[in-house]
């Protein structure tokens, strides 16, 4: 299943995220995919928020650092390979997060060669130039299609 | 009184003896130093794994540059967060160990706050208060110190660190990695005022954020189609003073605000010539003293500043225990 809107603002991607984050659950896998300023982090600011990441805590990029991880409902862990290739990234022991007790979201997970879980859900950012907006794309793998349904009967 | 430091916070796995809270003996850091180690080279310190092999050496290493036996330490000092989980585990579980053979104090060290120490190490008269400004790839944060102990949070990015957004920057130019450097190099012949790239607004004064200058710059590029090579440096320098302009106000602005005429800058940002001319100059504007460590060394990871503050807080009563836990979203 795919899902795909339009967001004019970043504060409108904030919205879609927080209603992602409050479908979630614990164990769940997101990957997130786009340019560079397509508004990932955006996005992930507004699922940290759905999963009751208090704003006292920074939701930042962890590009530099791989990781942080924020304590909401449940911990959230906030990965991202940008800087890392593909054999760094094999080396990387990240099974703690990804079938920890918490919500694993992973910045340019397109650079897994293997992706370590079979089900995750996938959000693509596309900025569009012409109507200065972002394009995000929801794409369900495996049991997130459920999920991903009640979400877009609530948006 | 001898200190042994250990950072693993992130990358490097670093190793020092520092004396008294201000004398480097030995300062080993992987990847910036020829170490015979014992499958040969430098490794890039990416995962724990890597560091777990390191650490042994690299400790090793700092004991015997310094000309030091092991059982002339008084104190074991490590940094226990903020950083990568695993990474850091490495570094506490090793530093405890070691406390507990040798039958010494261990102190846990915060990393950031380490990071401004690092001045003290070259110049041990700065007067406080003072305000603290972090600069690295992963942090961009303002601290205003009353003293080694006690640091109030003023703000931090709320996306991108300074260090990415020039990471970045230098991504979207095509100038390769790490960027910081090149595009200080690139930026010395351009023009500072060529591109007027947006300073973002936020809530919090003393916030950062460089996530939209990053976009604009990747807009900017965009639109132009082909960057030629002659107009390479000034986009380069007006992306660069963007962020001087912010890091540069925000840090005077807490000076003003907490009555302090100290400001002090810490982290491998502090490396930035433009940075530290534009921080100078608008220091002397308002007679403020401005502090950034001068060898390039103690601006990135390093263990000597672990060691270094970890002096203090030993004279303070701050160690310890073999509880110690690696706490990876430490703030201050």
């Amino acid at each position: 299943m795919k899902l795909k809107l339009i967001s004019n603002s970043s504060s409108q991607t904030r919205n879609i995220g927080e209603k992602i984050g409050k479908v979630l659950n614990k164990g769940d896998v997101l990957g997130l995919t786009g340019n560079l300023g397509a508004g990932k982090t955006t996005m992930i600011q507004g699922i940290a928020r759905g999963l009751g990441v208090d704003s006292k805590q920074y939701v930042r990029s962890p590009s530099f650092v791989l990781a942080h991880q924020y304590e909401g409902k449940f911990p959230v862990y906030h990965m991202d390979l940008y800087r890392l290739n593909t054999k760094e990234i094999a080396d990387l022991d990240c099974e703690e997060y990804l079938f920890g007790e918490g919500v694993c979201i992973i910045e340019w997970i397109e650079k897994m060669h293997k992706i370590p879980a079979r089900e995750w859900l996938h959000i693509n950012l596309d900025f569009l130039p012409a109507e200065n907006a972002r394009k995000i794309t929801i794409e369900a793998k495996g049991k997130y299609g459920k999920l991903l349904k009640s979400f877009a009967d609530n948006i | 009184m001898l200190i042994l430091g250990i950072e693993t916070s992130c990358d490097e796995t670093s190793a020092s003896i520092v004396k008294d809270g201000k004398t480097i003996i030995s300062n080993i850091i992987t990847s910036q130093d020829e170490i015979h180690a014992p499958f040969g080279g430098i490794v890039p310190e990416l995962a724990s794994r890597e560091q777990l092999e390191s650490i042994g050496w690299v400790v090793r290493e700092a004991l015997d540059k310094a000309n030091i036996q092991l059982n002339k330490i008084d104190a074991i000092a490590v940094t226990y967060g903020p950083g990568l989980a695993g990474s850091l585990l490495i570094g506490v579980e090793f530093a405890k160990a070691l406390s507990y053979a040798l039958s010494i104090p261990l102190i846990g060290v915060n990393h950031i706050q380490a990071h401004l120490y690092a001045n003290f190490l070259e110049d041990s008269k700065i007067k406080f208060p003072y305000i603290g400004l972090v600069i690295s790839g992963g942090h961009t944060s303002l601290f205003y110190v009353k003293d080694f102990l006690t640091y109030s949070f003023l703000g931090q990015t709320r996306d991108d660190a300074c260090g990415e957004a020039f990471d970045k920057g230098a991504q979207i130019l095509k100038l390769g990695y790490p960027g910081g450097p090149v595009i200080d190099r690139i930026s010395k012949k351009g023009n500072l005022s060529a591109i007027k790239f947006p300073r973002a607004k936020m809530k919090n004064p003393f916030d950062f954020s460089f996530s939209g200058l990053k976009t604009s710059l990747s807009r900017y590029v965009e639109k132009r189609g082909k960057i030629t090579k002659k107009e390479l440096p000034d986009i380069a320098a007006s992306f660069q003073e963007a962020i001087a302009d912010a890091l540069v106000k925000k840090t005077i602005l807490a000076a003003e605000y907490k009555k302090t005429n100290t400001i002090i800058v810490g982290g491998g940002v502090a490396a930035n010539s433009r940075i530290r001319f534009k921080m100078q100059q608008e220091a002397n504007k308002n007679n403020l003293k401005v502090y950034f460590p001068n060898q390039l060394k103690l601006c990135t990871d390093n263990a000597a500043m672990i060691a270094g503050l970890a002096y203090w807080m030993f004279k303070k009563g701050k160690t310890s225990s073999l509880t110690l836990d690696a706490k990876p979203n430490l703030s201050h």
